[in-house]
């Protein structure tokens, strides 16, 4: 007769975290320093637990094999603290075990937004970048006209699709890419058309780059709070069909490009305090309406929005994040012809 | 100097519909505006000729508006429709019984029948009743409860086809955005529908689903339609408060983002995976319900038992934990069986059909032959 220990009938009940009061609830020995979520953790198991957050998701999505992968960096505090911990889960894979490696090799894409923005410390993101030792691509924002895939530039070639679209693209006689660049934006009317418009030239420019460093995925870092403002302003802007690609954890966006954000378990409070106690440096990336009156965009409307209804209502971001895992894009925005303009 | 009509050319221009950012003089504004809201009528075939319709009617400028524009409609471009006021008595003194004032003066104005019925009859519980029992606060969950199906009820009682609200367009955006919010992904699905089935038996629709509320206050305005405007006496919903307070900054920055949302939540869809609740009726009234027992029924369940947390709490602690009152708070109506409604409407359906007077109950009580609805 077997004598192995009895199976027990059903598994035990679970049972609730046992709670010391005033205490870290992971090691429950050192003073709590930061609640989140309302739940209370030391210095040392909050840097760990967000460690330990991290590498689970990433070791969970499904990334093309074999092809690299791109960071996305601007260097503010959620793509920092993203490089940070994605540079980190690789270092950590130990060599010459049969494991594969987290990545099959990074890439660090940035654009460059002193065109528009003179105030961003360019020198300061380009060195916490070249700190990691990857290899970074960096594109500016005038690259935008010179790009051979969709952007602006096909059009002007008196494409079928119309000499209309291509005057209206089309670079004036002699006029440098930074100029143009400049009267594009003067021509947009409002901020909030104007923070759409940067969007477009931005994530096309980070999709370019990935291609032709042969990347087969890219990593955005918008955090928790960010793909919940994003999910209200693409709402009000009218663009909820295509909500799940915009902002989702996991998008085919550009063909067989995977764009994932990983950074959308966090909460900007987490990461401020994960960049803080790291040590890791994060700059100040001005947009349109930084230090603007919440009601001068949609964009800047709907972050004031969010930040104020999670202060009063604890689990608003979170939910959000549930309720667009919970969406998928409409066929029409999976089969969309690209945009003739954008 | 005056800015001329963009329709016409002629008349001064008075309002720029945030719509179109067209600048319109007052009769084109009237014009546009009713040919917009019977589109969204024949566009959606929303009645069929000599349907019944009821309209929810509350005093305030939406309900007025859609009860004058229903009745100008079906006259301009005969529907065939039977027009009914359908209003629903919370109790809610200083606030509900004034608006219904105005409600009665509509019934005169425009030449309809009205029907009250109230939480009193229906449920044995005025609103009043209701917040000495709970607090001021939560106390709109219960209000919303059970007015839903306060009007599927009148409707049977008045044996209607269809029931028209007066929700508009800022109603409706709010709602997708609140639904998001709250991580309501089957209401998500369903708000914006401009026709929703009820209880199965009783359509609802939206006529004016398209129409911003600034439209409608300048509409009942310029009409000069005797309506009612004072909030409810009741703490306002704080969560919706931000929600409305949104909607309205967002206009101000761009008109037609309220239009863009209904857009946005239209266009959504929810992922195939995804567990829905599924309709059933409720054991106890008979109502549709995801529940065996209905919201209506979980609610009045806790205020007779004196723990009237119970269905608004999700804690179950709320719930099981208090202990509850001897008695319970209150002495209840038992809410009658919505198949013996039902079967009631039908009678009345026979009987008019068949030109006979349906026959009057005198009788309260075991011999009542008419559900409730007259002897009450």
């Amino acid at each position: 007769m077997c004598d192995a220990p009895a199976m027990p009938a059903a598994a035990p009940a679970r049972t609730r975290r046992t709670l010391v009061p005033n205490k870290c609830v992971k090691c429950k020995s050192a003073q709590p320093r930061v609640a989140v979520r309302q739940i209370r953790y030391c210095k040392a198991c909050f840097v760990q637990a967000s460690v330990t957050k991290f590498r689970t998701a990433q070791s969970k999505v499904h990334r093309p094999v074999g092809t690299k992968t791109m960071v996305a960096f601007s260097g503010g505090a959620a793509s920092s603290a993203m490089l940070r911990l994605v540079v980190d889960f690789q270092n950590a894979w130990r060599k010459g075990t049969d494991a594969e490696p987290p990545y099959a090799g990074l890439v660090i894409g940035h654009v460059d937004e002193s065109a528009l923005f003179p105030d961003v410390p360019e020198d300061a993101i380009r060195a916490e970048a070249a700190k990691t030792g990857l290899v970074c691509e960096i594109a500016t924002l005038e690259d935008a006209f010179a790009l051979d895939t969709p952007v602006l530039a096909t059009v002007a070639r008196g494409s079928d699709t119309g000499s209309v679209y291509a005057q209206l693209v089309g670079p004036a006689d002699g006029m440098s890419r930074k100029a143009r660049l400049a009267a594009l934006f003067a021509g947009l009317g409002s901020i909030t058309d104007k923070e759409d418009m940067l969007e477009i030239i931005k994530t096309a420019l980070i999709a370019d780059m990935a291609r032709r460093s042969g990347c087969g995925a890219v990593l955005m870092g918008d955090s928790a709070t960010r793909v919940a403002v994003r999910a209200m302003a693409l709402t009000s802007r009218g663009r909820g069909f295509s909500l799940p690609l915009d902002v989702g954890a996991e998008a085919q966006w550009f063909g067989r490009m995977v764009v994932q954000r990983p950074m959308r378990e966090f909460l900007a409070k987490e990461i401020a305090f994960f960049n803080r106690w790291t040590g890791q440096q994060d700059a100040t990336v001005p947009g349109f309406a930084t230090g603007l009156p919440k009601s001068v965009s949609i964009g800047r409307l709907a972050e004031a929005f969010i930040v104020e209804l999670d202060r009063d209502f604890a689990s608003t971001v979170s939910t959000v994040c549930r309720t667009l895992q919970k969406l998928e894009p409409r066929e029409e925005a999976r089969t969309a012809r690209p945009c003739t303009l954008c | 100097m005056p800015r001329q009509c963009d329709i016409c050319q002629g008349a001064r221009a008075i309002i720029r519909r945030p719509k179109t950012g067209q600048r319109v003089c007052k009769e084109c504004f009237f014009r546009a505006f009713e040919t917009e809201v019977h589109n969204t009528i024949v566009d959606n075939a929303l009645f069929r000729r000599g349907d019944r319709i009821g309209i929810g009617a509350s005093g305030g400028k939406d309900s007025t508006v859609l009860a004058y524009v229903m009745k100008t409609l079906n006259e301009r471009y005969d529907y065939g429709l039977e027009l009914f006021l359908l209003s629903i008595d919370e109790g809610i003194s200083g606030y509900r019984d004034d608006s219904l004032e105005t409600v009665k003066r509509n019934r005169d104005q425009y030449g309809l029948p009205l029907k009250i019925v109230s939480y009193e009859q229906l449920y044995g519980w005025s609103m009043d009743r209701i917040v000495e029992a709970v607090g001021r606060k939560n106390n709109c969950t219960f209000c919303g409860v059970f007015r839903r199906q306060a009007l599927d009820r009148g409707a049977l009682m008045l044996d209607l086809d269809h029931i028209v609200t007066g929700h508009n367009a800022d109603d409706v955006a709010e709602t997708i955005l609140m639904n998001i919010l709250r991580g309501d992904i089957p209401r998500l699905g369903r708000c914006t529908e401009i026709t929703t089935a009820g209880d199965g038996y009783i359509g609802r629709s939206k006529p004016l689903k398209y129409a911003y509320e600034k439209e409608i206050v300048m509409y009942a305005y310029l009409k000069r339609l005797d309506y009612f405007s004072t909030e409810c006496t009741y703490s306002p919903n704080a969560y919706r408060g931000y929600a409305r307070q949104f909607i309205k900054d967002l206009e101000a920055v761009r008109p037609s983002a309220i239009i863009d949302i209904i857009h946005s939540g239209e266009a959504m869809k929810v992922a195939s995976g995804v567990a829905m609740p599924v309709a059933t009726t409720c054991g106890r009234c008979g109502y549709i319900s995801s529940n065996a027992i209905c919201k209506a029924c979980a609610l009045l369940d806790g205020l007779e038992r004196g723990i009237p947390k119970l269905g608004v709490s999700r804690s179950s602690r709320d719930a099981d934990g208090a202990p509850a009152r001897a008695g319970g708070a209150g002495a209840a109506v038992e809410p009658v069986h919505f198949e013996r409604l039902r079967e009631r409407a039908l009678a009345l359906r026979r009987q008019r059909l068949g030109g006979a007077e349906p026959e009057p109950c005198d009788a309260a009580g075991a011999a009542c032959r008419c559900a409730g609805t007259e002897c009450q």
